[in-house]
């Protein structure tokens, strides 16, 4: 940062989060005219007109996002899925968002409550306004994500509001396609455009769309996908205005309330069957700008105290290079993983999740930058804050039997991997663009079952990569192959697959790929309950492969072990974070692996028949089926039941003998053994109580690990595996990217050498404490 | 046609229909149970019953068809339970894995949006080819069609005996870009058919010939599961039907609007895909052909679903692609909306919000609504249609069905207590839920597609459609209701595949951008039209039966929606300006105002022949109209709205009411397969061809 740019502070110290230096959050209380909101709501609604009412605002919010995307006709939006459309009470509470990417609705409520704070005075807020910003601070993932909003006035005051946010393909900024790997601070990026009026009378301004659109390399493109979220608005606006007249403010207000109020209950009397208690994740990452090689901390912390949830970034490194999310967004994110794993069953309403959460981010970190933060690369925070807030939701679900179905490993994308191309292609056309191959993700294992390969986001159901004969016809490319990586990450359960593509310069003059993506060496989707971490994918270059010359041959490069084996010798390298401007060519290839999801469960107890189909299908090698998973087949393939007995017994005892514990292990006392389980804490370990104390215990064994009141990982055995040992296949080994050693620590009972838990971490650093049960 | 035949038989989940038209245009239709484990026995038992229904036997009715139209459920049903051939693939080197991906899209492909988080619940589908039987070659073809890789026999003719030596009874093909180049399909097509003549072939060049190799080879796998059972059932069908006398071959539905013959349906059976319910839509074309209906929105509560499809400017509305058990698929078919609302639709209450819910589970017809007596406990909409007196509590069919009042009061009062409703309360709420989702499901299918539903006709059939047509038109402005040809409404897929001509396309990839060479488009359209002449004339069509229209499929640069636009012979550089313009309008009359940005250039992505057969039409008989006022076979109270309570209502027999008969609502109209409400300011009237029209008039509260 530069000293012109120095750090501008809040104008209000009590309350930093004011939406212009620090990321925006409504303070309590409302800091606006109570007068210009329509509160009025029935007493009571009858069942079916309630029924009615609530599925009309279902199908009109559904229909708001088909208005979207039918006007727009993006690809972004389309196959990407990347735009969503809400509907909000007065003050902004939202009672229902669509099904495309969840993340919006966190900021969603955000932008309505910051104009209310902020623009009813001047210029005031009227019938017939609709509003647009793409303001990180105030309320969007990053510049990108333009947002379109408009109140819905009843008697002349504000009755609800109807929004939507689309991902714009260019909105500015040095680099085509608006992503700044490279950028130091917000103003290498497109400049932000906090709440203005795009439309009075809901008819558009000229002047206000020119500007806003003047920004970007594809004006035209940028207003048709201005105008398809004002149409869908409108659409929204006409719908609702039709159910008012017919049903009047008050019924239907009352069935919004009711809405929120319900779902609200519903994640409340899930919240209670838990226990109290909090949970945290530390993750690292590094590349955060050209060059970065230091490892830096992410910090989530939940606190569960009844039916409520707190949340916290505390221990989070500060704001640095490109990849920072603002306030926002980390919010936007968590919210979207409560429904997820809380509100799945609740008509998307996510009003009702935020009465339970609250948030208390420290402003000035990664995950809470203040302005001027570069921030178009904001989802690598962003996803890995989904990572850790589904890590430890999971882990704390994992405490209910019933509940627990709800819990999973870390899906894939929790480190954001990318790469961009652009350039000129032979018929004249430029393009700039990535395949989104990273959308086609991957989900967790359940704890009852595997994960499951390209099957997109959880948090963006809908989203998916498109064919390849699209991204060959749109950019400069041509695909060697498109697979599913072999497997996730290893557990009983094992995680979901993400993709691997491997891509050549085709019909092209010139072009060169941005490496967009992090230090992905460090692996940021943690395995639940004993899984391994998930792998982080990775990106690889190699300049003048001899691809052509193999084609010429006869030879095609169809899979990643034909490309390491027949590539030109020594020319494929692991592409460092943040790297810019690399040719790419007619003979150059780029090879990338999303990152897949992670598993739940200790490898060694996953059903053995599992292992041996694993194997058949070339899922696993030998060597992991022996190592991880102790199994050991003939050389048909068939199980070998004694000698698997026997390995596994082995790998659990070589976890005893070699593990080594950071506090003496915990005297054993029979009654604390016997004792009836408490609650289950996830698959491997439980809760016991007895003599006036309660007691982690394993759950295989019944080995008792350490009272409650202290961080069990101190009283268990643990081992440190460098990565690359674990699975070559599938982990980049860090020390390329990362100066600081990294390894894999694995937590195992003393009892039975079963696995409780795994966390990425320094070889110098204690046992994480991440559970301490209230 | 004198006394020749029009015979149309569907195979239905619970019922086979069968209907005839003859000569004076006089309509009979009959039903049997579907027979699963064997359609054709069903078919026969359908045909069986309308013989007698005219009074005479089977081999009679059989010489006297001019036309018989047979619809069928082999090819979904097979994909359903995965009960198809043992399928093999083989793919581009590089890409086998395409449809095991699914773009990771299949984890929510098809789940209905409410579902869509919940990852507890999620799955993928089972695939229709395993892994294993996934063979890639090495060949590649690029974006504009240049041989990248050229595929060489003895790799082809190693990956045909790999999947050979595995057993596979049919083989998919689908390489990527072959839509542009198919030189290396033909080749790998010609081996199959050298090394095993016996194994089914399917091309995605000639299946799907489109950009996007997932959809494309999902619908060049699915054609090669159902191929084989699809063969062998035509084969089991016009035996038996031969041997029963009939002279001419057997044409069956399709969901491309039109009919396919024999060879069609066996060497690509997914068209027949959904046919029924396309069926359908083609039926109510036809008769809004005849009665001057251009714009209709044909709708069918059955009882389990409720099917929507439009017509307009006379013809099916269609789209290209459809999603089957949560698979993406390149498929030309009439655009059909579908949502879980029917009669046997159960009435559930949330326990959170104590909301009175309908569907989307349905009793089905087994174990059926509660006054069915089959085991069914479960408050259903014929339920609460029965407790409000809509359905004659003393039994359908003309007492044919008789039905438990009592029990269907019992399975409704559990709901009402649960809601603390009363009784009718809770009933009446039932229909207004499920009357409300419906109009929802038209709402989307029309507003959204540019289209305002208040210049439509509804045009409703199926068992359930008739007694609810009436509020969901309401809800939606719409001002006419037609109950077509009364008695035919419940066989409606029947009569509608007896009404449609035979239909191919043939399409031809490859993008051109604009400003178009007039020349190159020419020559594309007329190797096409040659093509699609030439494929006709194959089917037994004579050239004088013969019509070929043209379609130019278009999307802007940097959009990704096409759309097909109909393009004249012969092409000049004025008429593809025009074309432009007219692509350009058509978009955003879909789209909406402003979003046909020109700027970005034109594509053409692809160009259709769509070969017509012209078939004998049907003519229902037009009789005379004579304004009457028929009088009421019965009374019964009936609770129309909680305003009103029970209102002592007129009941009428179908059968009974001739031409010009006019009836004022409130009242019920009981035909022998189904019921017509007419609720208060509502009018029921009988038209010259005996279709009962509801106008809803004053009734209606847009207006």
């Amino acid at each position: 940062m530069t000293p012109e740019t120095a750090q501008p502070r809040s104008e209000d110290p009590a309350w930093p989060h004011d939406g212009r230096v620090a990321g925006y959050l409504p303070r309590p209380g409302l800091r606006f005219d109570p007068d210009l909101l329509h509160t009025d709501a029935a007493e009571a609604v009858d069942p079916v007109t309630f029924e009615i009412i609530r599925s009309h605002l279902w199908t009109l919010n559904l229909e708001h996002g088909d208005t979207i995307q039918r006007a727009s006709g993006s690809p972004t939006v389309i196959y990407a899925g990347d735009f969503n459309q809400s509907i909000h009470c007065e003050d902004g509470d939202p009672v229902v968002l669509g099904p495309s990417m969840l993340s919006f609705t966190g900021l969603a409520d955000l932008a309505i409550r910051w104009t209310l704070e902020n623009r009813a005075v001047s210029p005031g807020i009227h019938d017939g306004d609709i509003f647009l910003h793409n303001d990180p601070w105030v309320g969007a993932g990053h510049q990108q994500d333009s947002t379109v909003y408009s109140p819905v006035f009843v008697d002349g005051r504000i009755f609800s509001w109807v929004l939507n946010t689309c991902h714009e393909r260019d909105i500015g900024g040095v680099e085509p396609g608006s992503f700044v790997p490279q950028a130091r601070d917000v103003f290498w990026e497109s400049t932000p455009v906090p709440p203005i009026k795009i439309a009075q009378g809901d008819k558009i301004l000229a002047d206000v769309e020119e500007m806003f659109v003047r920004k970007s390399r594809l004006p035209q493109l940028c207003t048709l996908e201005i105008r398809s979220q004002i149409a869908g608005v409108l659409s929204a606006k006409r719908r609702l205005g039709e159910l008012l007249d017919r049903y009047g403010a008050p019924v239907v207000k009352a069935v919004m309330y009711k809405v929120i109020a319900d779902c609200e209950r519903t994640v409340r009397d899930r919240l209670e069957r838990l226990p109290d208690g909090q949970w945290s994740h530390r993750a690292y990452y590094a590349g955060c700008e050209p060059g970065d090689r230091a490892l830096h901390e992410q910090v989530l912390t939940m606190t569960k105290a009844g039916s409520t949830l707190s949340w916290d970034n505390r221990g989070t490194d500060e704001q640095r290079g490109q990849s920072n999310a603002t306030t926002g967004a980390w919010r936007a994110n968590i919210v979207a993983v409560v429904m997820n794993h809380l509100a799945y069953d609740q008509y998307l309403c996510a009003g009702g999740v935020l009465r339970v959460l609250d948030f208390d981010p420290v402003p000035g970190l990664r995950t809470s930058c203040t302005w001027p933060a570069a921030v178009t690369g904001s989802a690598g925070a962003a996803r890995t804050t989904v990572a850790q807030a589904s890590h430890l939701l999971s882990q704390m679900l994992s405490c209910d039997d019933e509940l627990a179905r709800h819990a999973w490993g870390a899906e894939g994308v929790h480190t954001i991997v990318n790469a961009v191309f652009h350039g000129r292609r032979d018929d004249g056309r430029s393009f700039a663009g990535t395949p989104i191959d990273m959308m086609a993700g991957s989900t967790g294992g359940r704890t009852f079952g595997d994960g499951m390969s390209a099957s997109s986001w959880t948090t963006a159901p809908l989203s998916h990569t498109a064919d390849v004969e699209v991204w060959e016809q749109n950019l400069g490319i041509l695909y060697l192959y498109r697979r599913r990586q072999r497997i996730g990450g290893h557990g009983r359960w094992v995680g979901g697959s993400s993709l691997v593509s491997a891509y050549v310069g085709h019909h092209v003059v010139e072009q060169s790929m941005n490496n967009n993506t992090a230090a992905n060496a460090l692996p940021t989707g943690p395995g639940l309950g004993g899984a391994y971490p998930a792998p982080g994918g990775g990106v690889f270059h190699a300049p003048a492969a001899g691809v052509r010359a193999a084609i010429e041959a006869g030879a095609w490069i169809d899979s990643p072990e034909s490309l390491r084996r027949d590539v030109r010798a020594g020319s494929l390298t692991s592409v460092l974070p943040k790297v810019t401007g690399l040719p790419f060519g007619l003979d150059d290839v780029c090879e990338v692996w999303y990152s897949s999801a992670a598993g739940v469960g200790d490898p060694v107890d996953r059903p053995e028949s599992s292992v041996v189909d694993d194997l058949a299908t070339d899922r696993i090698t030998r060597d992991v089926a022996e190592r991880i998973y102790g199994v050991v087949v003939d050389g048909a393939g068939g199980l070998r039941p004694a000698e698997t007995a026997e390995r596994r017994a082995s790998i659990r005892r070589t976890r005893i003998d070699d593990g080594r514990s950071s506090a003496p292990l915990h005297r054993q006392d029979p009654e604390v053994a016997a004792a009836p389980r408490a609650h289950p804490l996830g698959p491997a370990l439980e809760v016991a109580r007895a003599g006036g104390g309660a007691f982690y215990r394993c759950a295989r064994c019944a080995w008792v690990v350490a009272p409650v009141s202290e961080n069990y990982k101190d009283r268990a055995l643990h081992q440190d595996v460098a990565l690359p040992e674990i699975d070559a296949a599938l982990f980049v080994d860090p020390r390329l990217q990362v100066d600081d050693a990294v390894v894999c620590r694995l937590y195992a009972c003393p009892g039975c050498g079963g696995l409780f838990d795994s966390e990425i971490t320094r070889p110098s650093d204690p046992p994480q404490w991440d559970v301490r049960l209230g | 046609m004198d006394d020749r035949l029009l015979v149309g038989v569907d195979v239905g989940g619970t019922f086979t229909d069968c209907s005839v038209v003859d000569g004076e245009g006089v309509i009979t239709t009959a039903k049997a149970p579907t027979t699963p484990d064997e359609f054709s026995r069903g078919v026969i038992d359908a045909l069986t019953a309308m013989a007698a229904t005219r009074g005479t036997t089977l081999d009679q009715l059989l010489a006297r068809t001019e036309r018989l139209v047979h619809g069928n459920t082999v090819g979904i049903n097979a994909l359903v339970t995965r009960d198809g051939a043992d399928v093999g693939l083989i793919s581009t080197v590089g890409h086998g894995e395409a449809i095991l991906i699914m773009n990771g899209g299949g984890r929510t492909a098809g789940v209905p949006a409410e579902d869509v988080i919940d990852y507890a619940r999620a799955r993928l589908p089972e695939p229709f080819v395993p892994p294993g039987r996934i063979v890639e070659v090495q060949e590649r073809i690029d974006s504009r069609g240049q041989v990248v890789l050229p595929l060489r026999e003895e790799d082809a003719r190693r990956a045909v005996t790999e999947l050979l030596d595995q057993g596979v009874q049919a083989i998919a093909v689908s390489l990527l870009w072959s839509f542009l180049n198919p030189v290396h399909e033909l080749l790998v097509k010609r081996i199959v058919q050298e090394l095993a003549p016996e194994v089914f072939v399917s091309v995605s060049s000639e299946v799907a010939p489109r950009a996007r190799e997932y959809p494309r080879t999902v619908a060049t796998v699915m054609n090669a599961f159902i191929g084989p059972v699809m063969e062998g059932y035509v084969n089991r069908m016009e035996t038996t039907i031969a041997g029963h006398g009939l002279r001419q071959g057997i044409t069956y539905s399709g969901c491309a609007g039109g009919v396919l013959t024999r060879s069609m349906v066996t060497a690509t059976p997914i068209l027949s895909l959904q046919s029924g319910p396309a069926m359908g839509i083609v039926g109510s074309a036809y008769l809004g052909s005849l009665m001057g209906h251009r714009n209709i929105i044909s709708t069918d509560m059955g009882g389990t679903t409720f099917d929507v499809g439009l017509v307009v400017d006379g013809a099916p509305v269609m789209r290209e692609g459809s999603i089957i058990e949560q698979h993406e698929l390149h498929l030309p078919m009439v655009d059909l909306e579908s949502v879980g609302a029917g009669g046997g639709s159960i009435a559930w209450v949330d326990e959170v919000s104590g909301s009175l819910r309908v569907g989307p589970q349905s009793a089905g017809a087994s174990p059926g609504p509660a006054c069915y007596r089959r085991g069914g406990t479960q408050a259903t909409v014929t339920d609460a249609d029965v407790v409000l007196g809509v359905l004659n509590p003393g039994g359908l069919l003309g007492g044919r069905m008789p039905l438990d009042a009592d029990a269907a009061r019992d399975a409704v009062a559990a709901v009402a207590a649960r809601t603390g409703l009363g009784l009718h309360e809770a009933a009446a709420g039932i229909r207004q839920v499920v009357d409300s989702r419906m109009a929802d499901l038209i709402r989307r299918m029309t507003l959204f597609k540019g289209h305002d539903p208040r210049d439509f006709v509804i045009y409703s059939f199926g068992g359930a459609g008739p007694s609810h047509a009436g509020l969901y038109a309401q809800a939606l402005g719409v001002e006419e209701v037609v109950i077509p040809l009364a008695n035919a409404a419940s066989v409606w897929s029947a009569l509608g595949a007896a009404c449609a001509d035979i239909t191919l396309h043939v399409d031809r990839g490859g993008e051109l951008s604009s400003p178009f060479a007039a020349g190159t488009v020419s020559a594309a359209l007329d190797a096409i039209r040659a093509e699609a002449a030439a494929q006709l004339g194959g089917h037994g069509v004579k050239p004088s039966d013969q019509r070929i229209e043209t379609t130019a499929f278009m999307r802007l640069v940097g959009q990704v929606f096409e759309l097909g636009v109909p393009i004249e012979v012969p092409v000049t550089e004025r008429s593809l300006d025009d074309l432009v313009a007219r692509f350009a309008s058509a978009y955003e009359k879909r789209y909406g105002e402003g979003t046909a940005y020109l700027g970005a250039g034109v594509l053409i992505t692809r160009l259709r022949a769509t070969g017509i057969g012209a078939t004998v039409k049907p003519r229902p008989r037009r009789v005379e109209v004579v304004a009457s006022r028929p009088a009421p076979a019965s009374r019964r109270p009936v609770y129309w709205s909680n305003d009103e309570g029970l209102v002592d209502t007129p009941i009428f027999v179908g059968e009974g009411l001739v031409p010009g008969a006019a009836i004022d609502g409130p009242a019920v109209i009981e035909l022998a397969h189904t019921t017509i409400a007419v609720h208060p300011g509502q009018r029921a009237e009988v038209d010259a061809f005996g279709n009962v029209v509801l106008r809803l008039g004053s009734s209606n509260e847009r207006h």
